[in-house]
């Protein structure tokens, strides 16, 4: 632990008095009558009316529509969560804030502009720490802004929809093609109904130095949320994409569902941070994935702390020598939240190198899973892989599961996994204790230690906020 | 040999007469095959337990020739000197056993369960297959409540102690083979017991064989169990033990021959304070698929279990592992580890690992690591500027992985014969190759 | 084992269709294309299934579980999540019997 202990019982109190305003600050709903959205319900109809809202050339319906029939064909998965609460035929699949993506923040209309003043994104964009803020209400990205240098650089930097309409080869290129719409039944879907996201093109050998940040939004109650995001990092350049969620409390429960296809080129670097705190009605259904070629890397920095469900396992393919995969995950379950979260690290080259590194915490009957992979093909010699995952359960009713799977086909490798599950030590406590903290600021004090290898691997105004949410999280019981 | 041909009613109903099976041993069998026609033979598809083994190309139809009493004798009993009690099946008969007198007049019983029947009748229903494992447990449990042969009843009353080691040996003419083993160790008794399963190397079979542990209040079991079946055999099969109150067991497999063997592998830890070692050894080669899949279920407080399971895989050689600790809500103080270690030798080679934990309770220390990964070509260098041959140094070097388990063997002979087993597949190896580097 | 082994009938596998057979330890493949026949493993070189259970369409075969697709030609991976080809065997036809040879 970096601060001192006077420190952290000012933020205790600090985050205590954050707490009475959680559901204003995370859980409100704007009463705002969206420009237009689509019947409940999931239907040809209704992808061929998303399609041709967004005005699409015919290649992208005709990827819907194969998306749409593989769903539909497709039973849903037998592992995992609980799925059994999503209700296709109640969803509302497209639902459009405003007429159209904005350019400047004064265009934005007032009551979105609250929205995010509330959420605090312009002032995030007004630090110097930060760089584009794609910011996405609802289905459609409704706010963009880059700074001149990367554009000048090339940097694309655009929603989805515009890089269908301005930048197709590139689209048709790598759309679809890291994740196909039959890789499972919620890609399927988000291939048929896909709305909203980021497109992101970096050309060789420029580094973007400054984080690149998307914010997500759920607000209409049923509203599904099927971003898509395709990142390609041409040779030598690096990006950091961020993506941070919050949504509104309902009644009823919301499904998310993203993809998200990166491809990291020979020598380039791409890292994906991501915090989840979605609310604990949605379902966070995603499928990540990156191809990573000759001496790239790729990482993804995961942090799960919202949802009811949430199935995501973030992957690296490693298709040519020297490429690197590594995963940073930290899940926390509170009451009634189930974390299935993990990792796939695909060795299909020689001397490839992967880390999984997860840490994971439940509580009040929260339950938190590892789920991964590790493969190694046959002919990859040289690989080496590392995971090690520690959960930790802060009460009796809470629930760790760890599964792990390592497929190995090549006996010139090096593949490791450790894995340990306990409970706040005893020891520790009574330490924390005999200083002057009381037992909650105890507790909060070993779970900070506990992730805090990932944390520090954030963004520093994420890494305030990511723990800001933690504490957030314990408070939800001890108080 | 004298067989019933299919898996049919007609043929549990000549069985169990051929058997001159009590009423309810019958009725057993009967609910048991009615299940087994309702279930599927389990899809790799859908059922995890099953995703990485096969089925597919077992012809089960074709090995439904189940063994009945046909006067055979062993061809090949191995000398175990070094036993203080032995008891020998061929194709699910007993054909031979012998026990310590000292032991006997304690009333330590070494035989086959239908020549217990008779006088240990009520011990054995309340045991056989009905809390350990249970028929309803799959389309093999099934399939073996319902087929089950002549198998091996041993049974150390209270307090006894048996000084050495028991021999059960089990060999396969041909056929289906269901070989099930009741073992009941009664409160603050003690057991040493080994099975070894075999068959001669051109024989094709079908082995479901389910070995059951019942360990009473503080007992102290010491259990091995080695199957060395012939490149054609078939198998899948159930070992557990179900421990009592403050019980220590010792559950050791060694997994060498057969061309697909599945086993189920089990330590359900029942009565406080009771303590469970699961080790294992396996070592496929030349298109052998061995996998093995454990369980640590902590169903009560105070708990303490260990799984080492150590696996080398040769050319072509397939191993898969799935070893789960389970901890239900109500065991607290569950103290559980789980270590799986592969080392890949051969061309082709494939090894699966999957460490699982189900953890339903906080207070409670689990963990668990799996390594995969190759012969240390450091240590071999260094064996070799010591003096030693390549070859010597590799066999040195994989006796060594596997020799922390095979010690732990209690029988002398056996051991000796499993440390022959891994040389000789050492040997094969580095003769198909030069070396296994 | 290095002969070919005799594994079906041309009459088991008509034009546009696929048939898994075992030869020994391996699973194969047979497809007739447009009276071609030609073989592959039958397990998808992704996760394990039979390439068999799902479709056959032209020259690829789709796997039924995440629907990587493979050129039964060649046995080239096409799509992901197939990073992998599966193994190619090479196939005779004696009279009305389909012969395939894995090494």
């Amino acid at each position: 632990m970096a601060r001192p202990v006077n420190a952290e019982t000012d933020q205790h109190d600090e985050l205590r008095a954050l707490r009475g305003d959680y559901a204003e600050k995370y859980g409100f709903h704007d009463d705002r009558v969206n420009v237009f959205e689509t019947k409940r319900g999931l239907t040809e109809d209704i992808v061929r009316e998303i399609s041709a809202i967004k005005d699409e050339p015919a290649w992208m319906l005709e990827k819907r529509l194969e998306g749409l029939r593989h769903f539909l064909a497709t039973p849903m998965p037998n592992w995992g969560g609980d799925l059994t609460g999503i209700n296709f035929d109640e969803i509302t699949y497209y639902v459009k804030a405003s007429a159209q993506a904005e350019t400047a923040w004064e265009d934005v209309p007032d009551d979105i502009k609250r929205t995010f003043d509330r959420l605090g994104v312009p002032e995030a964009e007004r630090s110097a720490l930060l760089g584009g803020v794609g910011a996405q209400y609802d289905s459609e990205v409704v706010y963009h802004s880059l700074k001149a240098q990367w554009e000048e650089q090339g940097v694309l930097f655009l929603s989805p929809e515009e890089a269908v309409q301005n930048h197709p080869d590139l689209v048709q290129e790598h759309f679809g093609k890291i994740i196909p719409y039959a890789d499972n039944k919620f890609a399927a879907l988000n291939t048929a109904v896909w709305s909203g996201g980021s497109f992101i093109y970096v050309p060789p050998g420029v580094h973007v130095d400054i984080p690149l940040q998307a914010y997500f939004r759920i607000n209409t109650a049923n509203a599904g949320q099927f971003e898509r995001t395709l990142i390609i990092a041409d040779e030598g350049s690096f990006v950091h994409y961020v993506e941070g969620c919050t949504a509104p409390i309902y009644s009823k429960d919301s499904l998310h569902s993203a993809v998200v296809e990166i491809v990291v080129k020979r020598g380039a670097r791409v890292r994906y941070s991501t915090i989840q705190n979605w609310s604990n009605n949605v379902y966070n259904l995603v499928t990540k994935r990156a191809v990573a070629y000759a001496d790239a890397t790729m990482e993804w920095v995961d942090a799960n702390l919202g949802s009811k469900l949430t199935m995501k396992y973030p992957a690296v393919v490693m298709l040519e020598p020297g490429a690197h995969g590594e995963v940073l995950s930290i899940a926390f379950a509170g009451a009634g939240q189930h974390q299935d979260a993990g990792s796939k690290m695909v060795h299909a080259a020689p001397n490839t190198t992967s880390r999984i590194i997860s840490k994971s915490i439940s509580k009040d009957g929260g339950r938190s899973t590892y789920r991964g992979l590790c493969k190694v093909y046959p002919g990859c010699t040289g690989v080496k892989a590392n995971v090690v995952c520690d959960a930790l359960l802060l009460d009796d009713k809470a629930r760790s599961d760890t599964y792990p799977y390592m497929e190995v086909e090549e006996k010139q490798v090096d593949i490791g996994h450790e894995a340990s599950v306990s409970r706040v030590g005893e020891e520790q406590l009574f330490y924390l204790m005999s200083r002057g903290l009381d037992e909650d600021a105890a507790i909060g004090m070993i779970v900070n230690g506990f992730i805090e290898p990932i944390v520090k691997e954030l963004p520093m105004e994420y890494a305030v906020e990511m723990n800001r949410l933690i504490e957030l999280q314990m408070e939800g019981s001890v108080g | 040999m004298s067989s019933l041909h299919g898996f049919t009613r007609d043929s549990v109903v000549a069985l169990s007469a051929a058997l001159a099976e009590p009423d309810w041993l019958l009725a057993k069998r009967l609910e048991a095959f009615t299940a087994f026609e309702q279930t599927p033979y389990p899809d790799t598809r859908s059922d995890e337990d099953w995703r990485r083994c096969d089925l597919r190309r077992i012809d089960f139809d074709a090995l439904a020739d189940i063994a009945t009493p046909n006067g055979a004798t062993a061809s090949a009993v191995t000398a175990a000197d070094d036993a203080v009690g032995t008891a020998t099946f061929v194709d699910g008969t007993l054909v031979g056993s012998r026990l310590n007198a000292e032991l006997a007049a304690q009333g330590v019983v070494l035989t086959s369960l239908h020549q217990a029947l008779p006088s240990h009748g009520e011990l054995i229903r309340t045991h056989f297959m009905t809390h350990c494992v249970q028929p309803g447990e799959g389309k093999f449990t099934l399939l073996h409540a319902a087929f089950f042969n002549q198998g091996l009843f041993c049974y150390v009353p209270r307090g006894v102690q048996v000084d050495g080691a028991l021999l059960a040996q089990v060999e396969l003419g041909g056929g289906s083979l269901l070989h099930h083993s009741l073992i009941i160790v009664d409160d603050g008794a003690r057991l040493s017991l080994v099975e070894e399963y075999r068959s001669a190397a051109d024989v094709t079979g079908l082995s479901v064989p389910i070995t059951e542990i019942i360990a009473g209040r503080d007992a102290q079991v010491v259990y091995a169990g080695v199957q060395e079946w012939g490149p054609k055999v078939y198998e899948v099969g159930v070992k557990r033990v179900l421990a009592g109150p403050g019980a220590q067991v010792s559950l050791c497999t060694g997994n060498l021959g057969g061309k697909l063997s599945k086993e189920f592998i089990g330590a359900a830890l029942a009565g406080s304070g009771s303590s469970v070692d699961l080790l294992g050894i396996s070592f496929p080669a030349a298109g052998q698929h061995l996998d093995q899949t454990t369980v640590q279920d902590h169903r009560v407080a105070n708990c303490h279990s260990n799984l080492r399971f150590l696996g080398a895989v040769g050319d072509k050689g397939r191993s898969v592992f799935r070893g789960v600790i389970s901890v239900h809500p109500e065991a607290q103080q569950t103290d559980a580890y789980q270590k799986n270690e592969n080392l890949l030798l051969g061309d082709k080679a494939r090894a699966d690992s999957m460490p699982v934990l189900e953890i339903l309770a906080d207070d409670v220390k689990c963990s668990h690591g799996a390594s995969l990964s190759h012969l240390d070509n450091e240590i071999v260098f260094y064996l070799m500027s010591r003096g030693l041959p390549r070859g010597e140094a590799q066999r040195m070097m994989v006796a060594g992985f596997f020799e922390p388990v095979i010690e732990q063997v209690p029988v002398e002979s056996v051991r000796a014969r499993l440390q022959h087993a891994v040389a000789q597949r050492i040997d094969n190896l580095a003769a198909s190759h030069g070396g296994l580097l | 084992m290095s002969e070919f082994v005799r594994v079906a009938t041309l009459s088991d596998v008509p034009p546009g269709t696929m048939k898994g057979v075992w030869v020994e330890d391996e699973a194969v493949a047979l497809y007739n294309l447009d009276g071609e026949i030609l073989a592959t493993g039958d397990i998808c070189s992704h996760a394990h299934a039979h390439l068999t259970d799902g479709t056959l369409c032209g020259c690829e075969v789709e796997c039924p579980l995440h629907g990587a697709r493979f050129d039964i030609r060649s046995g080239r991976q096409l799509t992901m999540p197939a990073v992998v080809p599966i193994p190619r065997y090479e196939v005779r036809v004696e009279g009305n019997d389909i012969l395939v040879l894995v090494d």
